[in-house]
C-alpha cells in the first residue's frame, strides 16, 4: 500500500513536469531559417564565417544563378547545380586560409613571416650576457642602451635596442633602472673584487667555489647579477613585448591590416606585429616550423621554453599552434578569433615564468635543507636565477589577459631575498614559502 | 576490518626486508666477479703506479728545492707530466674517500685560477680543503706553476714566492694519493662484496662513475668545453694541460688519448698492464644478450669507442690549434663521443637497471 502511493506520487510529478511547459495555444514548429534568412533554405555558413549559397553553374556560358531555395529548380543540358559545401564549389572557405601546419604565411607565393629585429636583439643578449666578466660599466651600458659596441657589425648597424625596449609597456620607469644598475654594479663593484682575488662572503662581494665545483661572481649580498640581469630581461623584454604588446588587442588596430595593394611578400603592420612577437620566442630558432627550443645558445625565453617544455609543465605546442592560429586570423580579418588565440599564447608563455620562478626558489630551499651539506655556490646560483624570474613575474598575464602579479607583490618577494646580507642568510623557509605563493597564482 | 589491515601490514614488512645485500642479484649474473677484475687488476694497479709517479714528482720537486737548476726544473716537468698522465687512469674511480675529500676537483680543475695562486703564493693561509682554491691546487696548478709562470726558472731562482707554494701542492697530492690508494687495498674485499643493485652498492657506484666520467671529465672537460659546445664561442684556452700544451703543442691531446684509452679498458675489463682481459661491462651486457640498432650492444659500445678515438687521433696534435683553425673538424669528433654517452647512459644502463645516480650538468 505504501509503494503504490509513492508510485503515485512519482507519476504525479511526471505528468505535472510534463505539462508544465505547455502554453494555452497549439504549437506551431517553425522551419529552420538559414544563413541567408530562408526558412529550411539551403544557405550554410562556410569555415571563415561567410554565408554560402547554393547555385546553377553554366558550364558553358560560366554563369552562376544563385537560389535562395532548391526546391522545384529544373537544369537545363548544359547547366549543374552545386550546393555550398560541395567540394567542387570554389567559393566554399575561399574567404580565409586555413591554419597551415607550421608557421609558414605568404602573400602571393612569398613568405610574409618576419622577425629580423627580435633574432638580433635575442643575438645582443647573448653578446651582453658573455660580457659580463670582461666589460667595463661603459661598455656594458652601450651594448645595453645604444645597441653598439658588439662584435658583430651587424648587430652593431641594426638599430636594434635592448633598454628601450625593457619593461616597455609596464612600469618601465620603475623597472628599466633596476637593469642598468646591475650593469654598472657588475662593472664597478663585483668584476673589481673578483679581479682582485676576493673569496666572496656575507657583506662581501668577490667570487666564490661551491664544494661541487660551481664558481659564481656575486655582489656583496650574493647576487649574480649575469643571472638577475638575463633572467629579468626574459620578463622584462620577451614576455613583456610578447604578451603586453604584439599579442594584446590593444596594440592590433584593425586599420592596420589593410592588404589591399600588397605585392608578393609585402606585409600589414598587424601581420608584422604578431610575427614580431613570434620572434621573441622563435627568433633563434634554426628552422621555425620546427622549433627545438634549444636554438643556437638562446638565453633568453626560448632556452626556458625548452625546459618547462620537456618537463612537461607548458606545452609549447599549444603556444606554437595559438601563434599560427591567430596569424592566420589575422589575415582572415577575424579579430574575436585572434585575440581567443593570442590569450591562450599570452597565459601559456607567461606561465613560463611562473614555473621557473618557483622551480628556483624551491631549489634553493632543498639546497639548504641539510644544514651540514650545503654547497652555497649553488644556491646561491639557484636563487639568483629565482630573483630574475621573480622580477619578470609583473609582466606575466593570466588566462584572462589581466596581470597576474602586482608589483608590490613582487617587490615584496624580491625584498625578502635582498633583506640582510641577502642570500647568504635566506632560509629554506621564507623560499618555500614564496614558491607556495607563486604556484597559487600560476595554477592554470 | 581491522584484522585483514595487519595481515597487510605484515605482508608488506615482509616484502621490505626482502631487498637487503644479496650478492644474488635479480639477473643472475655474478656481479662479484666483475668488481674483482676491475678491483684487482685495473684500480688498484693503477693507483699504485699513480701513486709511484707521485712520490718520483715529489722527490724531484725536494731535489729542485735543494738545488735550484735547469736540469732539477727540467726533472719536475717530465715527472710531473708522467704523474699527470698516470691520473687519466684513476680520476673516473670517484669513490668513497675519493669522493668525500672531493680528491677529483682537488687534482684536476681546469683552468686554474692563476689569481688564486698568485694571492696565495704571495699570502699563504691558504686551505686546500676549501672548495675556493680547488682551481689553485691539483696537475693544472702545477702546470701554470712549471710552465706558465712569465719567467719560468727565473721565478725561482730569485728566491721568489714559488717554491714553497709548488711543495705544498705536491705534498697535498701525495698524501691524499697515499690514503685513497691504502683505502683501495684494505677495504678490498668488502667493496668486492657489495654487489647488490642498490643505490649505494659498489657495482652502481662504480658504473654510474664510468659512465660520469665519460661524460663529464672526457667528454665535457676535455673536448665539450673548449670547443665551445656549451657556451656558443669556442674557448680554446681551457684545454687540459694548457701552459704545457703551448710549449709542446701535444700535451691536452696525449692526456686526451690517454683518459680515452682507460675508459675503454675499464669498459671492457681488460688489466692496467693489458696483459689480461676479465669481467668486464662488456661481459655483462654479453651475459644480457643486450642489443643496440640489431648488433651486440658491447660491440656497438665499442665500435662507437674506435670511431671517436679515430676521430680524435685524426685531429692535429696541438688540440688547442686545432679549435682554432677548425673547430668544425672537433665538433664532429666530439659528435661521436657523445654517442658513446647515450649508449652508456642510456642503454647500458637500461639494461643494467642502474639508476643514474648524478644531474645532468646542463651549464646553467
Amino acid at each position: 500500500m505504501k509503494n503504490n502511493i509513492f508510485l503515485t506520487a512519482i507519476s504525479a510529478c511526471i505528468i505535472l513536469a510534463s505539462c508544465g511547459g505547455d502554453s494555452e495555444e497549439p504549437v506551431i514548429v517553425p522551419g529552420v531559417v538559414d544563413c541567408n534568412g530562408i526558412e529550411d533554405g539551403t544557405s550554410m555558413v562556410d569555415d571563415c564565417g561567410d554565408c554560402q549559397q547554393a547555385y546553377i553553374y553554366d558550364v558553358v556560358t560560366h554563369n552562376v544563378q544563385l537560389l535562395d531555395d532548391t526546391m522545384a529548380v529544373t537544369l537545363g543540358q548544359t547547366e549543374i547545380l552545386v550546393m555550398p559545401n560541395d567540394p567542387t564549389n570554389p567559393y566554399w572557405n575561399a574567404g580565409c586560409i586555413p591554419v597551415p601546419s607550421t608557421y609558414t604565411f605568404d602573400r602571393m607565393g612569398q613568405s610574409t613571416v618576419s622577425f629580423g629585429g627580435q633574432t638580433a636583439r635575442l643575438q645582443m643578449a647573448i653578446e651582453l650576457y658573455n660580457s659580463f666578466s670582461s666589460g667595463s660599466e661603459a661598455e656594458l651600458l652601450e651594448m645595453y642602451n645604444d645597441g653598439t659596441g658588439f662584435s658583430d657589425p651587424a648587430l652593431n648597424s641594426s638599430g636594434k635596442k635592448l633598454g628601450n625596449k625593457t619593461a616597455a609597456y609596464h612600469y618601465s620607469s620603475l623597472v628599466k633602472p633596476m637593469f642598468d644598475a646591475m650593469l654598472s654594479k657588475q662593472a664597478n663593484v663585483v668584476m673589481p673584487a673578483v679581479n682582485a682575488g676576493t673569496i666572496a662572503a656575507a657583506g662581501v662581494a668577490g667570487s666564490y667555489t661551491g664544494v661541487g665545483g660551481r664558481t659564481v661572481k656575486v655582489d656583496e649580498k650574493g647576487f649574480e647579477l649575469n643571472q638577475t640581469f638575463i633572467k629579468g630581461l626574459i620578463g622584462a623584454l620577451c614576455v613583456d613585448q610578447m604578451v603586453n604588446g604584439y599579442l594584446s588587442p590593444s596594440k592590433l588596430n584593425p586599420a592596420d591590416n589593410d592588404p589591399s595593394g600588397l605585392g608578393a611578400g609585402e606585409y600589414t603592420t598587424m601581420e608584422h606585429y604578431w610575427d614580431e612577437g613570434f620572434g621573441y620566442l622563435y627568433g633563434l630558432e634554426a628552422d621555425i616550423t620546427a622549433p627545438t627550443y634549444s636554438g643556437n645558445g638562446s638565453v633568453l625565453l626560448n632556452k626556458y621554453a625548452g625546459k618547462v617544455n620537456n618537463s612537461g609543465d607548458v606545452d609549447m605546442n599549444a603556444v606554437y599552434d595559438a601563434l599560427k592560429a591567430g596569424r592566420t586570423a589575422i589575415v582572415n580579418m577575424d579579430y574575436d578569433e585572434r585575440d581567443a588565440q593570442g590569450l591562450i599564447a599570452r597565459a601559456h608563455i607567461s606561465k613560463i615564468l611562473g614555473v621557473k620562478a618557483s622551480d628556483y626558489l624551491r631549489g634553493g630551499a632543498a639546497g639548504l635543507a641539510d644544514p651540514n651539506n650545503v654547497d652555497m655556490a649553488e644556491v646561491i646560483h639557484d636563487l639568483s636565477e629565482g630573483y630574475g624570474f621573480i622580477l619578470s613575474l609583473q609582466f606575466a598575464v593570466g588566462p584572462d589577459g589581466q596581470y597576474l602579479v602586482p608589483k608590490t607583490d613582487v617587490d615584496a618577494m624580491l625584498a625578502n631575498l635582498e633583506a640582510g646580507n641577502g642570500l647568504w642568510d635566506v632560509d629554506a623557509a621564507t623560499l618555500t614559502s614564496m614558491a607556495d605563493q607563486i604556484d597559487a597564482i600560476f595554477n592554470y | 576490518m581491522k584484522k585483514i589491515l595487519s595481515i597487510f601490514t605484515i605482508v608488506a614488512v615482509f616484502a621490505s626486508c626482502g631487498g637487503g645485500e644479496d650478492p644474488i642479484t635479480g639477473d643472475g649474473y655474478d656481479r662479484s666477479s666483475l668488481l674483482a677484475n676491475v678491483t684487482d687488476n685495473i684500480i688498484i694497479p693503477a693507483y699504485q703506479n699513480f701513486y709511484d709517479d707521485v712520490v718520483a714528482l715529489d722527490n724531484a720537486v725536494m731535489a729542485f728545492a735543494t738545488q735550484t737548476d735547469q736540469a732539477n726544473f727540467d726533472i719536475v716537468e717530465e715527472k710531473w707530466f708522467s704523474a699527470y698522465r698516470s691520473w687519466q687512469h684513476v680520476e673516473m674511480f670517484d669513490i668513497n674517500t675519493a669522493e668525500l675529500i672531493n680528491f677529483r676537483k682537488k687534482i684536476n680543475s681546469y683552468p686554474c685560477n692563476t689569481i688564486r695562486i698568485e694571492l696565495n703564493a704571495a699570502n699563504g693561509g691558504y686551505d686546500f680543503d676549501d672548495a675556493n682554491h680547488f682551481a689553485a691546487q691539483g696537475f693544472p696548478t702545477l702546470d701554470y706553476l712549471i710552465n706558465g709562470l712569465p719567467n719560468g726558472l727565473g721565478d725561482y731562482t730569485s728566491g721568489g714566492i714559488y717554491m714553497s707554494y709548488l711543495q705544498d701542492v705536491v705534498n697535498d697530492i701525495k698524501v691524499n694519493t697515499n690514503i685513497i690508494k691504502n683505502e683501495w687495498m684494505s677495504n678490498r674485499d668488502e667493496f668486492i662484496s657489495s654487489s647488490a643493485n642498490t643505490a649505494t652498492s659498489s657495482l652502481n657506484k662504480l658504473t654510474n662513475d664510468l659512465i660520469f666520467y665519460y661524460e663529464k671529465g672526457l667528454r665535457a672537460n676535455k673536448i665539450g668545453i673548449p670547443v665551445g659546445i656549451f657556451s656558443g664561442s669556442a674557448l680554446p684556452q681551457n684545454v687540459e694541460c694548457y701552459y704545457y700544451n703551448l710549449e709542446t703543442g701535444t700535451a691536452s691531446k696525449t692526456l686526451l688519448m690517454e683518459a680515452f684509452d682507460a675508459v675503454k679498458k675499464a669498459f671492457n675489463g681488460i688489466s692496467f698492464d693489458e696483459n689480461t682481459d676479465g669481467e668486464g661491462w662488456d661481459n655483462y651486457l654479453q651475459y644480457l644478450n643486450a642489443l643496440s640498432n640489431g648488433v651486440d650492444l658491447d660491440t656497438d659500445v665499442n665500435q662507437t669507442f674506435d670511431e671517436a678515438i679515430d676521430a680524435l687521433t685524426n685531429l692535429e696534435d696541438d688540440l688547442m690549434n686545432q679549435i682554432i683553425v677548425d673547430e668544425l673538424k672537433v665538433r664532429a669528433a666530439y659528435d661521436k663521443v657523445q654517442r658513446g654517452t647515450v649508449l652508456l647512459k642510456t642503454d647500458m644502463l637500461g639494461y643494467l637497471n642502474i639508476d643514474v645516480d648524478y644531474l645532468d650538468a646542463d651549464g646553467d
